[in-house]
């Protein structure tokens, strides 16, 4: 899951970066407003953390542009500024969630998850597919009840397909979603999906050649 | 408190009643004075009708009572026709009042001054004494019995007799008192209708004041809108401009303590929030590597958020402590202080040159100047970038200036006049501070009666610091 930073303050932009890739996201952080304005025109990326303090470009503008370009990308704004009538300003100007300094890392990942899960338009936390069950928040997978034990890359990629299923997704989508702006390792992709075949039998994930990866919708 | 309105009508209506008191004085006189020629003018025309009616009788020496008293009705119904006040005399007459009916006396004197006839009314002493010694003709005023008398004389026309014709002026009085009277009795009556029509005129007048205070207090919190309202009077125009005035600068004031408190949320939350975040990491790690990098980001936020408390706490003290005040030379003082910064321009290889006159002393307060030249040359080390320059500069001519000159990219406008305000950063500093250091130093100026000015070099190379006493 990709997931773009936008906090201004090197201290907590760092505990952000470390704290959101322990709960399992691919997370790209920019300092400023005008870095953070650029990644989202050029870039795909699944939900935004945004400061409103931020330099050069602030967060309500970076906000205003994001939605006037049409991008309906998540975005929950993470402030100093709590006044009622502020809180008002950042929801009403196309954030989704507004979360005010200090708070607490889970309830940031928490909301995150909340979030996500409106985006793909579900209700229950939990994706479930035949008999296998993926739970974000405990970053946990069972099948047929069993948990079955994944690496965070795998799971990454598990939960991304899981996500957008009976979508073929591409490599490049895949990689960004596991790596961001830290680079690729060259076949790693196809390790990992052959770890997840090995683990949840062949036919679970298909390779659609030279476009990318499905996993096929449920026929009843 | 006062009232426009009472007030104006207690001032309206006394102005009334003194120019309607003013009008009755001069309406009696002049009612007198109209009065009195008409009554001569009936007490001559009596005179000549008396003549005319019983001098011939007279000579006959038969007139008896009864014609007296005939000639006495008929001299007291003499009016005198084509003069403008005849006629009202008429309308009272023909409106059946009666009330001033003459009592015309008359006596006739012959040339031995004995008196030969007189009406009932009329004295046996001569109405005008003056005018029958001398026999002279004409109107007289003469007193008899307490009491006033209108006199007319006049020879007969046979010249044997000598014909006086009088009246009481109480008639004349009681006419003119009855006409001002009617005069005071109108206006008094309007009296009550003037001061409710006053009332109504007062209050549309003020109308105007009720609502603005209508419109200024049914606003919401926070609503510093100029005033709309239509049609206000010229007069009411400079109250709702003033009004206007102080609304735009209280909102000025307003979104300057709104601006003060988003800043110093910022500054007191952010490192909070750094620390709860990085603490939260190193609790959820499992890689040990991991967790001492957060526990070091720890150690790291927590010596931020000292030097934001220690700033704080010199905010708090210098609003308590008195300033003293003593010579002070600025060249040790700002040589000493450099000297404390030695190992951080070793580290950002900086080049420093101090240019002074010698021995610049000024009166001041030695604790307050040192936190002052301090925090200037802190920040001017501290956003001056890598092997910077920074030139120092005192010089004592007309003033004394201590100028302090860095590297720093420049400020844009907007941002320089918010440098001095607490807890404000120039957005994208990448610098560790807490916005609090240039606030305290333009504080501390302000004590100290030192202009402290923040400026970008005229050539765009960098920033320079002034304080200027």
């Amino acid at each position: 899951m990709r997931l773009l930073l936008a906090e201004d303050d090197d201290l907590l932009g760092d505990g952000l970066c470390v704290g959101l890739k322990q709960a399992g996201y691919t997370v790209d952080w920019v300092k400023d407003g005008i870095a953070a304005n650029n990644a989202l025109k050029h870039e795909q990326f699944e939900i935004l953390v945004l400061d409103l303090g931020l330099p050069r470009m602030s967060g309500m503008e970076v906000l205003k542009a994001l939605r006037a370009s049409g991008n309906m990308i998540p975005v929950l704004i993470l402030t100093a500024l709590d006044r009622i009538e502020q809180r008002v300003a950042g929801l009403d100007g196309g954030a989704d969630d507004y979360l005010v300094k200090p708070f607490d890392l889970d309830e940031l990942c928490a909301r995150l998850r909340v979030l996500q899960r409106r985006t793909a338009g579900r209700a229950n936390p939990i994706l479930i597919y035949k008999s296998i069950k993926l739970d974000p928040a405990a970053h946990e997978v069972t099948l047929d009840g069993e948990v079955i034990e994944l690496s965070h890359h795998e799971f990454v990629i598990l939960h991304y397909l899981l996500d957008n299923i009976g979508r073929v997704i591409s490599r490049e989508k895949l990689e960004e979603a596991l790596y961001g702006w830290d680079g690729v390792e060259s076949n790693s992709l196809e390790v990992f999906i052959h770890h997840l075949r090995k683990k949840f039998g062949a036919s679970l994930i298909k390779t659609i050649r030279n476009v990318g990866y499905v996993i096929e919708k449920d026929s009843p | 408190m006062i009232s426009i309105r009472r007030r104006l009508i207690i001032m309206l209506l006394s102005l009334i009643i003194t120019i309607g008191g003013v009008t009755v004085f001069f309406t009696y006189n002049d009612a007198q004075h109209e009065v009195g020629e008409l009554f001569d003018a009936q007490l001559a025309q009596s005179a000549r009708v008396l003549d005319a009616l019983i001098l011939h009788q007279i000579n006959k020496s038969d007139i008896t009572r009864v014609d007296l008293n005939d000639i006495q009705n008929i001299l007291n119904h003499i009016t005198v026709l084509n003069t403008p006040s005849n006629n009202i005399v008429n309308e009272n007459d023909n409106s059946g009042i009666t009330s001033y009916e003459r009592k015309i006396a008359f006596q006739i004197w012959n040339d031995k001054n004995e008196l030969i006839l007189r009406s009932a009314s009329a004295p046996d002493i001569p109405l005008s004494n003056s005018s029958l010694k001398d026999k002279s003709p004409g109107y007289f005023d003469e007193h008899i019995n307490n009491k006033r008398w209108r006199v007319f004389s006049l020879k007969t026309e046979d010249k044997k007799y000598f014909m006086q014709v009088g009246e009481q002026y109480e008639i004349r009085d009681e006419l003119a008192t009855d006409i001002s009277k009617q005069l005071i009795r109108t206006s008094l009556l309007s009296l009550p209708i003037l001061a409710i029509l006053i009332w109504i005129a007062i209050s549309k007048g003020l109308s105007p004041l009720g609502r603005i205070a209508n419109e200024v207090t049914k606003r919401n919190k926070g609503n510093f809108k100029a005033l709309d309202l239509e049609d206000i009077p010229l007069e009411i125009e400079p109250l709702t401009l003033s009004i206007d005035d102080l609304l735009k600068r209280l909102e000025e004031a307003f979104e300057k303590e709104q601006r003060f408190t988003d800043d110093a949320a910022h500054e007191l939350r952010t490192p909070l929030a750094a620390l709860k975040t990085q603490a939260q990491v190193a609790l959820a790690s499992n890689n040990d590597d991991e967790k001492e990098r957060a526990l070091k980001k720890i150690v790291q936020g927590v010596d931020r958020a000292s030097h934001l408390v220690n700033q704080m706490l010199v905010i708090a003290r210098m609003e308590k402590y008195p300033i003293t005040n003593q010579s002070i030379n600025l060249n040790e003082l700002t040589s000493e202080l450099l000297e404390q910064f030695k190992n951080k321009i070793k580290l950002k290889g900086l080049s420093v040159s101090f240019n002074a006159q010698e021995d610049v002393v000024v009166q001041s307060d030695i604790t307050s100047l040192t936190i002052l030249i301090n925090n200037l040359l802190d920040n001017a080390i501290r956003y001056s970038p890598d092997k910077g320059e920074i030139n120092i500069s005192l010089s004592s001519n007309n003033t004394i200036v201590l100028s302090i000159e860095n590297n720093a990219e420049v400020i844009i406008a907007e941002d320089l006049e918010r440098v001095f305000d607490r807890f404000y950063r120039v957005p994208g500093t990448n610098v560790e501070g807490c916005g609090l250091g240039l606030s305290i130093s333009k504080k501390i100026s302000d004590c100290l009666g030192i202009r402290l000015s923040l400026d970008n070099k005229v050539d765009g190379s960098g920033i320079v610091a002034k304080m200027v006493w």
